[in-house]
């Protein structure tokens, strides 16, 4: 045992004089998840870059003393409900407002017709059409505006079907004094207009899933978040660094050499695997530390996360094993190793996380250990407890356990 | 110039007879297009398909209507659960959002008092937003045909002189219904340049972020060999022939930017016939930007395998670096779903640029005179990168 040790020390003194590698093992993940957390905002909010927006309100109202249409929508896109969403800047003509968009300077613009407030006050059945004109390379920004646009649309139309309404069923129920039936019609639209504004009868409140065991709902931050996959994803860089080093040994003779000693093989090879998950427990903690340290990250219950700490560093390791135990050549392995993993993250979700959110993904990432362990941080991150996280650490128990075996089985093989 | 030639010949057959190198420069590139293109949503309403969990702990008949309603929004597939499932759902990613519906709904909805509905969703999530902005555009519909029913209802109760009920409601609810079906007003959306396509999602995304990130790890196989010829003396032994530094830093760099030049032909290809990305609106604008891509790559990898003397650190910066242009320039996700003040930073990088180019020629109809620019600051980046790496340059 202490032979094994002994070689499992010597492995890993190795890997810390390796710059490289520990670039690769704590720089790298530190500074995508300081990155990527920083796309998306920072501490615990979730925010975008507001879109410039142009308007060109070309309404010229209903007559006097009636309120102009046109007028309402601007003063919606200005509203300070979407301020930190859309910079709204008003200009005189559609193609002026279009070149902005075309030109990059606006990522949508909103064009109100002429004759907005005549077609919902006249007496003739009208159509009027405000056009929202998009970069078409943008997404977010112009669907803010759109939905603020068919928000006031919505209102306007209840109040012309209101009054409308109200002048048929008026007739319906015997009045034919047609000054009193546009009287109704009149104080029907006005009142479904002001009460629009006022609070909605159905409201939608937002929140973050309650995970299972949890008391009440938690919202990690981004940066954690982020890190999380970062870590799980430069475990696996940092388990084929010493992986990679019996095939180093093999190619600089060392490892014959060693095989003419008295030692068995077996404990040469255990030496090698200890120095692998020595060096993946250690990346992990130093990175869960970070974290808390940088991030502010609050990563949970202690119990479950240590839980999940050591299922990550013994996935990461037995990974790292097998994808080194196919290759001949260190260059080989490097390669091979760096196109599985980098398919394993994008797979996982170690990438995108929880930007991207679709019903097969939550199917297709549990074909990977990788995938099953994001699932266990992610519920230990929304506070979960042990139950939550029960079913994820035994599937990546059964996954270490197996891919451990196929390397044990090659290397064996190849050096037994 | 001869020799330069040579070197430029072996590199390109050692590559050809690599297949790691064709697992980096093709099947990678095409798995990243084929899996992130599904998985990132198109937004194309006619695609629909955000899965949305909508628990009914009423089962009214005004919350059949609601999710009947739900249900009719080309942007949403509505999926029936238990309150209990939502939460874990919503958290595996199983579905893009939950809704409840909670008990005394219809009650509420009757009697015109306030109901407040729970939307439960990742905060990260893009396609939570999509869906949350869907659930909204419905209630707001289902508010104001109840508020304009009511008011009408109670206008013309007023002027008739009777009571406010459910019969003069249902048939004022019936004449809105009615309105609401042929709108005064509507709003319509139109995309600026020559795209047809919705917005920018699906495979408009992976193919084109996939061609700038795996681009960056094309060099990888040049790269890493000139760290190995370096290793084992060889470029040394070429300088010693009489082969001069700038001979042999200009036969790995053609060799780089012929490799990542088929590379993004092959995407490009790929993308255009497989995917329906219009990639040829302007040939002209496309060959610049690919060139200047293979370019930048080519310099990047030089630079790279002229710093670091071992395969190990090669291969970490290699992979470290892209990871980070590729997720800063967004080619990972579009710079629009991201913090104030990221997208200008990230437009330091040429990574930002080429994805803003890409962009630009197949959905804004850009020409070339459009991509000068950004390709202007793609060169800067190419002379500085270039610059420092002959600088750095030695055989042994």
């Amino acid at each position: 045992m202490m032979r094994a040790l002994s070689i499992a020390w010597k492995d890993t003194v190795h890997v810390y004089r390796d710059f490289a590698g520990l670039a690769m093992m704590f720089i790298a993940p530190l500074v995508l998840a300081a990155v990527l957390g920083a796309a998306f905002g920072s501490g615990d909010n979730f925010s975008i870059a507001a879109a410039k927006t142009v308007v060109v309100d070309q309404d010229g109202g209903a007559g006097a003393g009636m309120p102009a249409a046109g007028a309402a929508l601007v003063a919606a896109l200005q509203s300070p409900d979407v301020g930190d969403l859309l910079t709204v800047t008003e200009t005189d003509s559609p193609e002026a407002a279009r070149e902005a968009v075309d030109s990059g300077d606006a990522a949508v613009a909103v064009i109100i017709p002429p004759g907005l407030s005549g077609a919902l006050t006249g007496a003739a059945p009208a159509k009027a059409e405000i056009e929202i004109y998009k970069d078409p390379a943008l997404t977010v920004g112009p669907s803010i505006a759109e939905a603020v646009a068919q928000s006031v649309a919505q209102s306007l139309n209840g109040s012309r079907a209101a009054a409308t309404a109200a002048a048929q069923l008026a007739v319906s129920q015997g009045l034919t004094d047609q000054a009193q039936i546009a009287d109704v019609a009149a104080k029907t639209a006005a009142v479904v207009a002001l009460e629009a504004r006022a609070d909605a009868q159905i409201t939608l409140e937002q929140r973050n899933p309650v995970v299972a065991g949890a008391e009440k709902e938690k919202r990690p931050n981004v940066a954690s978040q982020v890190l999380v996959g970062m870590m799980l994803f430069f475990m696996l860089f940092g388990a084929s660094v010493p992986a990679r080093s019996v095939l180093d040994e093999h190619r600089n003779g060392t490892l014959s050499r060693l095989f003419t000693t008295p030692t068995r093989r077996g404990v040469i090879l255990g030496g090698k695997f200890i120095a692998v998950f020595v060096v993946v427990l250690v990346q992990a903690i130093i990175l869960i530390l970070a974290g808390w340290l940088l991030f502010k990250a609050d990563w949970g219950e202690p119990g479950p996360v240590t839980v999940l700490l050591v299922c990550s560093a013994l996935v990461a390791a037995s990974l790292g094993l097998v994808t080194v135990s196919f290759a001949k050549t260190p260059g080989q392995a490097g390669a091979v190793s760096s196109a599985i993993f980098v398919f394993l993250g994008l797979v996982s979700g170690n990438f995108t996380g929880t930007i991207v959110t679709s019903g097969p993904f939550a199917t297709i990432r549990r074909v990977s250990p990788i995938g099953w362990l994001m699932e266990g941080w992610s519920k230990v991150l929304y506070g979960g407890s042990w139950a939550s996280i029960a079913l994820p650490v035994l599937v990546t128990l059964g996954f270490a356990v197996v891919l451990f075996a196929v390397s044990v089985f090659f290397f064996r093989k190849r050096y037994a | 110039m001869r020799r330069t030639w040579h070197i430029v010949g072996k590199e390109l057959l050692q590559n050809l007879r690599d297949p790691l190198a064709l697992l980096f420069t093709i099947v990678m590139p095409l798995v990243f297009t084929v899996f992130l293109g599904f998985l990132i949503p198109g937004g194309d309403e006619n695609e629909g398909g955000l899965p949305l969990a909508v628990a009914d702990s009423d089962g009214s008949p005004a919350a059949i209507r609601l999710i009947e309603a739900l249900e009719a929004t080309p942007l949403l597939e509505v999926k029936a659960m238990a309150p209990a499932e939502i939460d874990e759902a919503v958290q595996d990613q199983k579905v893009a959002a939950g809704l409840l519906i909670p008990e005394g709904y219809s009650a509420a909805v009757g009697a015109g008092r306030q109901v407040t509905l729970t939307f439960v969703r990742v905060q990260t999530s893009s396609g939570a937003q999509s869906a949350w902005q869907a659930v909204e555009s419905v209630l707001l519909g289902s508010n104001m045909v109840t508020l304009a029913a009511q008011t009408a209802a109670e206008q013309v109760a007023v002027a008739s002189e009777r009571a406010v009920d459910d019969d003069l409601i249902g048939a004022a609810r019936s004449l809105v219904e009615v309105q609401f079906a042929d709108p005064t007003v509507e709003v319509t959306t139109t995309s600026g340049g020559a795209s047809v396509a919705a917005r920018v999602g699906g495979f408009e995304q992976s193919s084109k972020g996939s061609i700038v990130y795996w681009v960056l790890f094309g060099v990888m196989s040049v790269g890493g060999t000139m760290v190995l010829e370096r290793q084992r003396g060889l470029l040394r032994r070429l300088n010693v022939i009489g082969v001069r530094a700038r001979e042999i830093i200009g036969g790995k760099m053609i060799t780089m930017i012929i490799v990542t030049f088929v590379q993004q032909l092959l995407l490009v290809l790929v993308g255009h016939f497989a995917f329906g990305i219009d990639y040829f609106g302007s040939p002209a604008a496309l060959i610049l930007i690919m060139v200047s891509l293979s370019v930048m790559a080519a310099a990047f990898g030089l630079l790279i395998a002229s710093v670091f003397r071992t395969e190990g650190g090669f291969v970490a910066t290699n992979v470290i670096t892209a990871l980070l242009l590729g997720a800063l320039g967004g080619a990972w996700f579009p710079l629009e779903i991201t913090s104030p003040g990221f997208s200008k930073v990230a437009h330091v990088l040429p990574s930002a640029w080429l994805m803003d180019s890409l962009h630009g020629i197949t959905l804004k109809g850009w020409g070339i005179l459009d991509v000068l620019g950004p390709m202007g600051v793609v060169w800067i980046w190419i002379v500085v990168l270039f610059a420092v790496a002959v600088w750095r340059y030695r055989p042994d």
